[in-house]
């Protein structure tokens, strides 16, 4: 399978970068130091081709996300509420308990 | 003769029977299930805490490493790598905050999972029952009516109503998020799966961009370094590198696996709850990538 554009710049990235460390002659060193700046400089303007195309989508996702988080918390905040209306309930009973004895 | 004690314990007992067969098969989430949806949402949960922690770590080490690229080379050989003024060149805070505000959702839907299906209620309910029996024997017309073991009856007939009430809007509730919330979790787990892949993925290559020159700088100075001490600066360099490279190879490649098995294991979730005896292998394979990163995140030094 051929190889992305930014597979191939990687590559060739790795391979001079090997090549720095191997060579120990200095001036050798130095052109092949520019190079590789070259090289890591194109690799950057494909990686922010490609990131500003994939920003948007981890904001889709994050909304997607986000309504479902929503939807969980709302589900959760019902249910606790069940034993608070039981407390509800109570209180209410006794508050007409102590009114009807008001009346009579 | 029907006596009110007959009564009340007649209909106490048909209510709770009712109740039992019409709620208790299969209304509320097994133990199993319960335990799968934990598992699923524990993991997704640290997948997502984990790769949000390791996003802002490769930033600032991004930082780093470009200081002293500066420091050991001068003036950036390209206009396009970073330089004094752009710093965080590649892993800028725009950037990281649509990525990062997508893992860190990630986490809070596992978070928000588990505390739906944790039994947080209980003692809610216990205490609410009792408060329910103390203000009903306050009633002067249930004093006279009611023995103390009666309304015990009631206060436990109340709190198992209001159990099997709350466990079975919980298993509405968990069903109908997780089933709406599938695709987007899938989608998620392909962005990451896509972005994070340590050979061809945005992330890595970004990372690669900052870590080899860095490594030509450094192997330049340590080779053409006079001095212990410059060539101890050239080293710190290097370790720099290799802390990045770990990253990228080590961190990028466990946050791919897992985002892999959280897409099947979001596929078992959903057959787990329709089907309470289904195997739920991808999820425990899920919690184990999980776990993997996390192990191997807290493994890498960071400096």
């Amino acid at each position: 399978m051929a190889k992305s554009l930014g597979e191939e710049i990687s590559m060739a990235l790795s391979n001079i970068t090997a090549l720095i460390i191997k060579t120990d002659d200095k001036n050798e060193r130095t052109q092949l130091t520019r190079q590789q700046a070259k090289l890591a400089g194109q690799l950057q303007i494909f990686v922010d081709q490609t990131v500003d195309e994939a920003l948007p989508e981890y904001e889709e996702a994050t909304e997607a996300l986000n309504a479902a988080n929503g939807e969980a918390a709302s589900a959760k905040r019902k249910l606790d509420k069940i034993a608070s209306s039981i407390k509800k309930f109570s209180q209410a009973i006794t508050k007409l308990e102590s009114l009807a004895e008001k009346v009579t | 003769m029907v006596t009110p004690n007959a009564t009340i314990s007649g209909w106490g007992g048909i209510l709770v029977l009712g109740l039992i067969l019409t709620f208790g098969s299969g209304c509320a989430l097994s133990a199993k299930q319960k335990a799968a949806i934990n598992q699923f949402s524990d993991s997704a949960a640290t997948l997502g805490d984990v790769t949000s922690s390791e996003l802002a770590t490769m930033r600032s080490g991004a930082i780093k490493m470009t200081i002293e690229r500066l420091l050991l080379g001068g003036k950036s050989k390209d206009p396009n790598l970073g330089d004094q003024a752009t710093l965080d060149r590649g892993f800028e805070l725009n950037r990281m905050e649509s990525v990062v505000g997508a893992t860190r959702t990630l986490a809070a839907y596992g978070k928000t999972l588990s505390a739906l299906v944790d039994d947080t209620q209980s003692d809610e309910l216990n205490a609410a029952s009792q408060e329910f029996v103390a203000s009903l024997g306050q009633i002067s017309e249930a004093q006279k009516r009611l023995t103390d073991e009666q309304l015990e009856d009631i206060g436990a007939a109340v709190q198992e109503i209001g159990t099997f009430w709350i466990d079975w809007k919980r298993k509405r509730a968990v069903t109908t998020v997780i089933r709406h919330s599938q695709q987007a979790v899938d989608n998620l787990c392909d962005l990451l799966i896509r972005d994070f892949d340590p050979q061809k993925g945005w992330v890595a290559l970004q990372l690669q961009v900052i870590e080899n020159p860095l490594l030509a700088e450094s192997t330049n100075a340590l080779y053409d370094g006079a001095s212990y001490y410059e060539r101890e600066v050239a080293l710190g360099a290097f370790r720099l590198a290799h802390g990045s490279k770990m990253r990228r190879t080590e961190v990028l490649t466990r946050i791919v696996d897992a985002a892999v098995a959280m897409k099947q294991a979001n596929t078992a979730i959903v057959d787990a709850i329709d089907r309470p005896g289904l195997s739920t292998q991808d999820i425990r394979t899920f919690a184990e990538r999980a776990q993997s990163l996390k192990n191997v995140a807290n493994l890498i030094v960071t400096d």
